[in-house]
């Protein structure tokens, strides 16, 4: 009987003629996204490679030039690109690409690729995450709207009572017909979709972006299972197709496009966006610490007069103000720790904030975890940027070293040349292993799975109650 | 008998519950909106006018400097009044309507520092410090509101405005009465859609007077009315389109959820991924390459630069010979830098106007880029007013490079009296003028695309009578 259930309605819903418009539009703007998709990562590729063979090539040419001078000049931090930002751009576009490492100060993460997006691009973007997230479950509420209240409607429910069909089987069986469809369509997409994402990357398929995609189809899976949950669910509430019509498409527009926005909305008025100007004034105070600190500085020279019993800075083996400068520097780092410290809190209270809403909607977690596996979330960017510090770090220090140890009697008109910017390694950050992060996901997998799990559970409570309410009537 | 229906249609529609429900999510939504809007105005506001505030005082001290030197009463010494620290702050302000519409406000640089220090990529600062992931879901603003959500609602209420009786069996009954169907329909429509409509309105007057910032805010607000309301009327005779070809409730429903999907989503996602991939702006890292590769020029080959700007400039004469050779480097660097970026800058204009042409012809393909696109016009949220700042203040640091260039090449000070030639930033907002220009084809548009529509549905409806 549950099998026939399923063949039957498998049927009916491969019979409407709307729903077969409407996935045909997905399917088109779903290559259309691939496609612009595509030419955008290729053209950011060979832009990226540029600027890092042009900077290391600037680097490199820079001349004879006094080692802490080339420290001030210094050289960029390209974040690495991810495999499977076609297939989930996430924020990436709206955080800085590329990170100065200058002495003296740890810059953020600069040049926002969002800031060259069109006029309409803070309203919608057209992306495989975006359908996946805004258009599936639409279709899904399409498709499954009549699905108990269609059979309350037409009085067909109280024959299949009549015929013996228990309310587990009914429900199994609308929702299997209603699952199998979903992810005959799905499957096959996603597939397409990530196979194009792949293809685009110059990177070599690894174990670890295989985990990711893996992830990530189970996620939409599972988000895709709850729409499915879901639909039924609000279906079984409503006695006429039009009631159930009516509240899917209203609990799709809550659900995908006002509650991810208002959540947004909630979190940055309960927790400001950090003001920039007043940032920076922190990061040049973080900067200047020592040089702020008159007393410091004595007990500094006192100090290292002492260590090495001279009187006299010049009596020095080392150059006094090379090594001012990297006590300088590793005096600023608890500082700049400190400022960027308060803006992950601050990061942080505001993404509490949209997990907490995420009760009202799977779509917050589901786009969580999409950018978290397409390695395009605040998480990866927030380990490009401290990657990039510990970078900054060694090669200041390492030109610090070399203008202590080495100018000896020409002072500050030391100058290095090529063989000393030869010894910098060129930053490398490859992405980190989802093993080692895969913990920061944890909440928003568990939030989803529960999701299902109450979805499915209320969505069986809803048919259960409509089969008690028709039997009751027959 | 039709001011009758009206007033018991009236009577009924306001006593269900979809439409209390309806209003209610419009007051909330609208009042949160203006109201999160609103604080997010007075943020921005206060941090741009404590930064004007802070580099205007520095520059009076700056300026107080030179005075007492030219006046002898202080020992200059060869640092003091450096022609390099002039700065002049150069921001852009918040619209008097700011708090309706977002945009592109919070993601584009507000404040800028006009200093020869500066060059055309380094005189916004760093104002990269907002979270990505709340920077990538936009803000929930009035905009939304009246462009995805109202549409949604207006659906939602007037979807079976005939096709309800007709399943009941009461249309052949009320029709017995002497009223046209043209007219119950129309009427149904007005009413349940105008209370909606008349709750926005009241909500957006009240937000306009509680969250008042002067300026031309009325004038604006005039003109963001208009624009809401061409929309609705557009969603009005979509909705009584459908309501008079498709006789089943949720066959009515059904397309009005999908040409709403259509016009609101999918059109204005596509029409923007398509200009983008059309007009691709170039590379902002190439940017940063040839900013790069003018400093080390300038690092290698200063007295050379230099003295190529003394020659163009044969009135010079060299002043301090004690002062660092770092700050003419820096200057010379900046120019550098803006030469070499100019094509660049000149490409991005480029790629920005044909986008912004495509826009101009693609928002015609959907009522929700029109409406989308004049609201954030009037609320001075739009995209071309960000740009249009960073364009003027670089032409802010060129003219003031222009006046100080001289004096900072051959180590000299400006003097006071050509000190005070320099003129402070302002940025020169499109007039309103302007604004109703640029709304007029738009609005007329929407205006006669709705006028068709009705004509259309009128029709319709009237065949309907004959046949039911």
């Amino acid at each position: 009987m549950k099998s026939a259930l399923i063949r039957k309605d498998s049927l009916v819903l491969r019979r409407e003629f709307l729903l077969k418009a409407l996935l045909a539009a997905v399917i088109a703007l779903a290559l259309i996204s691939v496609m612009t998709g595509l030419q955008r990562e290729r053209v950011f590729l060979h832009e990226r490679a540029e600027a890092e063979r042009i900077d290391k090539e600037v680097w490199m040419g820079q001349g004879e030039r006094n080692p802490h001078s080339a420290a001030h000049f210094s050289r960029y931090a390209f974040r690495p690109p991810s495999p499977l930002a076609l297939l989930d751009p996430g924020t990436s576009d709206f955080a800085g690409l590329a990170i100065w490492m200058e002495a003296h100060y740890q810059d953020p993460a600069v040049f926002r690729r969002a800031e060259d997006g069109g006029e309409l691009s803070r309203y919608v973007m057209l992306s495989p995450a975006f359908l996946l997230l805004t258009a599936a479950p639409l279709l899904i509420f399409l498709m499954m709207h009549a699905s108990v209240a269609g059979e309350r409607e037409d009085g067909t429910l109280r024959q299949l009572l009549a015929a013996g069909v228990r309310r587990g089987h009914f429900f199994v069986g609308k929702f299997r017909a209603g699952w199998d469809i979903t992810m005959l369509v799905y499957t096959p997409i996603f597939l397409l979709m990530a196979g194009c994402s792949l293809a685009a990357s110059p990177a070599e398929l690894s174990a670890d972006t295989v985990f990711r995609l893996l992830a990530m189809y189970v996620a939409y899976a599972a988000y895709l299972s709850i729409s499915v949950a879901v639909a039924i669910g609000v279906s079984a509430l409503c006695r006429t197709r039009q009631a159930a019509f009516l509240a899917l498409a209203g609990v799709w527009a809550v659900m995908t496009v006002l509650v991810p926005r208002f959540a947004t909305d909630v979190g940055t008025t309960l927790t400001p966006q950090p003001d920039a100007r007043q940032t920076e004034r922190d990061l040049r105070a973080a900067a200047m610490v020592l040089s702020r600190d008159k007393e410091r500085q004595q007990q500094i020279k006192d100090d290292v007069l002492a260590r090495y019993g001279v009187e006299d800075e010049a009596d020095l083996p080392i150059n006094y103000s090379a090594y001012r400068l990297q006590v300088s520097e590793e005096l600023s780092i608890p500082e700049f720790e400190r400022v960027y410290g308060a803006l992950e809190d601050r990061y942080r209270a505001q993404e509490g904030v949209l997990r907490w809403f995420s009760v009202l909607s799977p779509t917050i977690a589901t786009a969580s975890l999409s950018r978290g596996m397409a390695a395009t979330d605040r998480v990866h960017q927030r380990a490009f940027t401290v990657s990039a510090e510990l970078h900054r770090r060694d090669m200041i220090k390492l030109l610090n070293e070399d203008y202590m140890h080495n100018a000896g009697d020409a002072g500050s008109k030391y100058t290095a040349d090529e063989a000393l910017w030869a010894r910098f390694d060129d930053f490398d950050h490859p992405i980190p292993g989802l093993v080692s992060i895969g913990g920061r996901y944890i909440a928003d997998a568990a939030l989803l799975l529960m999701w299902l799990c109450i979805a499915m559970l209320a969505g069986y409570g809803c048919v259960r109650r409509a089969v008690a309410t028709e039997a009751k009537a027959a | 008998m039709k001011r009758a229906i009206l007033y018991l249609e009236s009577l009924n529609f306001i006593a269900r519950g979809p439409a209390l429900i309806a209003t209610a999510i419009i007051v909330v939504t609208i009042g949160y909106a203006g109201w999160s809007g609103d604080r997010w105005r007075d943020a921005k506001r206060s941090g741009l006018e404590s930064f004007e505030a802070e580099k205007l005082d520095a520059l009076a001290k700056w300026r107080d400097g030179l005075v007492q030197i030219e006046n002898g009463t202080r020992q200059a010494k060869p640092r003091d009044a450096n022609p390099m620290s002039i700065s002049f702050p150069a921001v852009l302000p918040p619209s008097s309507l700011g708090d309706f519409a977002i945009g592109h406000a919070d993601l584009h640089p507000d404040s800028a520092e006009i200093s020869p220090w500066r060059n055309p990529s380094s005189m916004f600062g760093r104002y990269q410090f907002d979270n990505p992931t709340t920077l990538a879901s936009s803000r929930f603003d009035v905009v939304v509101v009246i462009i995805l959500l109202l549409p949604l609602l207006m659906i939602a209420v007037s979807f079976d405005v005939l096709a309800g009786d007709r399943a009941r069996g009461a249309l052949s009954m009320v029709l017995s009465f002497p009223i046209r169907l043209t007219s119950l329909a129309w009427s149904r429509l007005l009413v349940r859609n105008g209370l909606l409509w008349v709750t926005a309105v009241l909500v957006m007057t009240c937000l306009l007077l509680l969250n008042d910032a002067g300026g031309d805010r009325y004038a604006r607000f005039g003109l963001w009315l208009g624009v809401c309301l061409a929309y609705g009327l557009f969603w009005l005779t979509v909705i009584a389109l459908c309501v008079a070809y498709i006789p089943t409730a949720i066959n009515t429903a059904a397309a009005l959820v999908a040409v709403w999907m259509v016009l609101a989503l999918a059109l204005p996602a596509t029409v923007t991924t398509i200009s983008e991939a059309a007009f691709p702006t170039p590379s902002r890292l190439a940017y940063l390459s040839e900013i790069r590769r003018a400093q080390t020029e300038t690092n290698r080959e200063l007295d050379r630069l230099t003295a190529k700007y003394l020659i163009d400039h044969p009135e010079l004469t060299v002043g301090n010979e004690e002062l660092p050779s770092f700050y003419r480097a820096a200057f010379i660097s900046n120019q550098i830098a803006r030469d070499r970026t100019r094509p660049i800058l000149e490409a991005y204009e480029a790629a920005r106007a044909g986008r912004a042409q495509t826009l101009r012809w693609a928002q015609y393909l959907s009522p929700s880029i029109i409406a989308q696109r004049l609201l954030n016009f009037t609320a001075d949220a739009d995209l071309d007013r960000q740009h249009r700042f960073q364009a003027q203040a670089r032409d802010a640091l060129e003219q003031l490079s222009v006046a100080v260039g001289p004096a900072v090449v051959s180590r000299n000070r400006l003097s006071a009296a050509e000190f005070d030639t320099l003129s402070l930033f302002s940025f020169q907002e499109r007039s309103l003028a302007e604004l109703a220009w640029l709304a007029a084809v738009p609005m007329a548009f929407l205006l006669l695309s709705s006028a068709l529509l009705a004509v259309v549905a009128h029709r319709r409806l009237g065949a309907i009578r004959l046949h039911d």
